[in-house]
Formats: C-alpha cells, sequence, structure tokens
C-alpha cells in the first residue's frame, strides 16, 4: 500500500498549522477547567501564551533572502514561546501555576503532532527516500517517494500527548510529570530525526543539535518557573 | 493608616480636654442641629466648619493649653475623627460610605490610575515604535540586493528586537490588566491588541486564498 499525495495548488501547511495550534490551546483549556483554573487565569494565560507561540515561531524563522523576506512558522519555536509565554503568564497571575504549566506541556505534543498533517500533505519535512509499505510519493516540487514520517511523527507525538493527559490527570506532583513529559518528548523528537531526509547520517545532525538546544531551553525555563513561583510539594 | 494609628495611639492621652472644651464652647449649639438631625446624610460636612469652633475654645480653659502647646495634637484635633465623637453624633460612620465599593479611597484610585496609564502608555510605545520602524526600512531591507551574513545578523537582532518588544507590550498590557482591573484604558488596550491580532490572521488567511485563486486562474501559463 502506498500513499499518492496530489499537488495542491495552495499549501494547507498554514491553515492546518493554525487549526492545530487551536486544538492545542482548547485542550489546554480544558485541562486547566478540569483542574479548576479560574476563567480570568485561562483567558491572560492563553492570551500570552499564544502571542509569545506566534511571535517566538516567526522571530525563530524570519529571514531575508534575494527573493524577499520569508516568515514560516518553527515548531521547536513555538514550543519555547509557548513555555515562555506561560512562564510569564505565571509570574503576573499566581492562580495554580502548577496545573496551568502541566496543562500547556501536555499539548504541546498535540500542537505538534496535528501540525505534521500539515507536513504530511505539503510535503515538507519528508524522510528517506523509501518505496516498501506505506511509502508516500508527492508530485509537487519535493517529487518522489518517501518513508511517511511525519505521520510517524504525527502518531508518536498523538500517543505522547495521551500519555501526558494519564500523567497530569493521575499525579499530585505536577512538577514530576512534567518532567516526564519532557523526558519521554525530547528522545522522541531526536530519535525521530534519524529519520528524516536532510539527516546526514552523522550520529548528531545539526537538526539534533538544535532539537537538544531547544530541549535544554525548554527545561530550564521549566527549572526557573519551579524555583521563582517556589513551587514545592510533600 | 497612619494617621489613625496616631490618633487612635493620641487619644488615650488627651481625650480630657477636647471633651472637656466642648460643653465650654458651645455646648447648646452644636449639640441641637444634630440631635434634631440624627442621622443625616450632611453629617460629615458641618464636622469641619465646627472645628474653627473649637479652636479658640481652649483659649478660656487654662488646662488646655499645654495640649495645643503639642503640635501631634493640634493636628490631629483638626481631624474630624476626634470632633465625631465629641459630638455625640456618628458623624464618623456616616462619613464612610463616602468610599467607593472596590474598597479603595480616592487618593489611592488616581494613583493606580495613573499607574495603569503609565504601563499603558509604555505597553502602546512598545508596540508602535518598532512596529513604525520596521515599516519605515522594510523597503530598505527587501531592496538588500546583496545579503551579506553581517547583513543578516544585523536583521536577525532587529527581528528580535521588534518581537520581543511586541511581547513586552502585550505583557505590560496584561500586567495592567490584571493589577489595575478598573483601568479602561488597559482594557481598551487589550481589545485593540487582541482585534489587531485577530485582524492580522485574518488578513494572512484572505491573502493565502487570494493566491490560491490567481494561481489556480493562471495555471497552464
Amino acid at each position: 500500500m502506498q500513499i499518492d499525495i496530489p499537488a495542491f495548488s495552495w499549501s494547507p501547511y498554514g491553515l492546518i498549522v493554525v487549526l492545530s495550534v487551536i486544538a492545542g490551546f482548547a485542550a489546554a483549556v480544558l485541562l486547566m477547567r478540569r483542574a479548576g483554573v479560574g476563567k480570568q487565569t485561562i483567558f491572560y494565560t492563553c492570551l500570552t501564551a499564544i502571542v509569545c507561540t506566534f511571535i517566538t515561531s516567526l522571530m525563530v524563522t524570519f529571514r531575508i533572502t534575494e527573493r524577499g523576506i520569508v516568515l514560516s512558522f518553527s515548531g521547536l519555536g513555538a514550543a519555547v514561546g509557548l513555555i515562555s509565554g506561560v512562564l510569564i503568564a505565571a509570574l503576573i497571575i499566581r492562580d495554580k501555576p502548577d496545573e496551568v504549566m502541566a496543562a500547556f506541556i501536555a499539548s504541546a505534543p498535540l500542537m505538534y503532532g496535528l501540525a505534521k498533517l500539515g507536513c504530511f500533505l505539503a510535503g515538507c519535512c519528508h524522510g528517506k527516500p523509501y518505496s516498501g509499505p506505506f511509502a508516500v510519493t508527492y508530485h509537487n516540487e519535493h517529487a518522489g517517494t518517501y518513508f511517511p514520517v511525519q505521520l510517524v511523527d504525527m502518531a508518536a507525538f498523538i500517543l505522547i500527548h495521551i500519555l501526558a493527559v494519564f500523567l497530569i490527570t493521575k499525579m499530585k506532583n505536577k512538577f514530576s510529570a512534567i518532567c516526564i513529559i519532557l523526558a519521554v518528548l525530547i528522545p522522541v523528537r531526536f530519535a525521530l530525526e534519524y529519520l528524516k531526509y536532510y539527516h546526514d547520517g552523522s550520529p548528531v545532525s545539526s537538526g539534533q543539535i538544535t532539537v537538544l538546544i531547544a530541549g535544554a531551553i525548554a527545561v530550564i525555563l521549566v527549572l526557573v518557573w519551579k524555583k521563582i513561583l517556589k513551587i514545592n510539594y510533600r | 493608616m497612619e494617621n489613625n494609628n496616631n490618633i487612635n495611639s493620641a487619644q488615650p492621652q488627651i481625650p480630657v480636654q477636647p471633651v472637656q472644651a466642648q460643653p465650654v464652647a458651645q455646648p447648646v449649639q452644636t449639640a441641637q442641629p444634630m440631635a434634631a438631625q440624627p442621622a443625616p446624610a450632611p453629617a460629615p460636612a458641618p464636622a469641619p466648619t465646627q472645628a474653627p469652633v473649637y479652636a479658640p475654645a481652649p483659649a478660656p480653659a487654662p488646662v488646655q493649653q499645654p495640649v495645643y502647646q503639642q503640635p501631634v495634637y493640634q493636628q490631629q484635633y483638626q481631624q474630624p475623627y476626634q470632633q465625631a465623637p465629641q459630638y455625640g453624633v456618628p458623624a464618623y460612620p456616616a462619613s464612610q460610605p463616602a468610599q467607593p465599593s472596590d474598597g479603595f479611597t480616592p487618593e489611592e484610585r488616581s494613583a493606580r490610575r495613573k499607574k495603569a496609564n503609565i504601563l499603558c502608555f509604555i505597553s502602546l510605545a512598545l508596540m508602535l515604535v518598532p512596529s513604525t520602524i520596521s515599516g519605515a526600512f522594510s523597503s530598505t531591507i527587501e531592496n538588500m540586493s546583496n545579503i551579506s551574513e553581517v547583513a543578516e545578523t544585523v536583521v536577525s537582532i532587529f527581528s528580535a528586537l521588534v518581537g520581543g518588544s511586541v511581547i513586552g507590550a502585550w505583557v505590560l498590557m496584561i500586567i495592567a490588566r490584571v493589577k489595575y482591573k478598573e483601568s479602561k484604558f488597559a482594557k481598551v488596550l487589550m481589545w485593540v491588541y487582541i482585534g489587531f491580532f485577530a485582524a492580522g490572521l485574518i488578513a494572512v488567511a484572505l491573502f493565502i486564498a487570494m493566491c490560491w485563486y490567481i494561481t489556480k486562474d493562471c495555471q497552464g501559463f
């Protein structure tokens, strides 16, 4: 069985990314409401987080080429922006910050996983050449037959989201739940880089270094968040 | 609060003198109108006007002279808090409802409004100034035909500054909204920012749709 992706006259990538971000925020709102976080806290946290997510992502991808200014959406930049936004909001509104952070950390894999559907349809971030079962064929500028790494990405991150929801709803110590989620998320993202077309075969590629840097920034932000807000569990 | 505490702490020291002065000064004139209107709304108003009546009163009473030599007491003596119990009328409780329901005095409200406005103005400046500058230089940036590494670095720093200032503008607005909920400026600013953000998203969506429509018509050329 092979998957054939036609050449779209316009890329659905942007629309799917926006919808995935909306879906991720909706999941975070539901988790926060379930945890009893106030409506005002949810509103202002979402506002700060969504602005930081978009602006950080645009800042990371902003560059000038000979064809003009290029703006795109970076998943890693968005993840760092999201955690930064939640951290900033928690410093302003100190209402159940651990529940808020846990909800957003659990929703981030959902956003990323759903956004991979846009990559799958657009053909970007495709896998290495492959002709076995479930090979995906593109007819656009990425023409060729590849391993469907975007679908593997999507499945893996949605599974991590389900695991994360389970952890943050069952564990009282939200900080431990956040640490476990990050400890699963970063290695999975790192490992999936081996399947991407741009991986040069070296043990650690430049893309994987970027993943490690973004993961380290996320961990540092969470530790700073815990330290500043003095969140302790007994 | 400090004044109130001082007043309360001063009362046990000097309660006798002003109370003794009352009957000497005008016992009938002050008591009669208050008795006729036991709890009127304008009760706090006459209280300060009565203060000068009490000022000359200690003069005939020799006991009160050392009391007026104390500047602290003299200052406090002018306060309506001490005069009210002298009348035997609940003037002080009647003046309490003058405070707003949010629990702030007019001075506190004014100070809070000023702080909120400062935050909002800084937020507005952070939002507008970098956007204006980047808009003014956008044509220059786009016309850079020879993209050097230095130019790319400058552009990256510039974009980081613009992005950071926009995030700062949002954060300051949210601080103003959360800490000074009564500020209408902050409320208006919030909805303006949200409106611009939503308009930006809609504009991008329309742009994509327009591109799709044009490329659809131009297929084959």
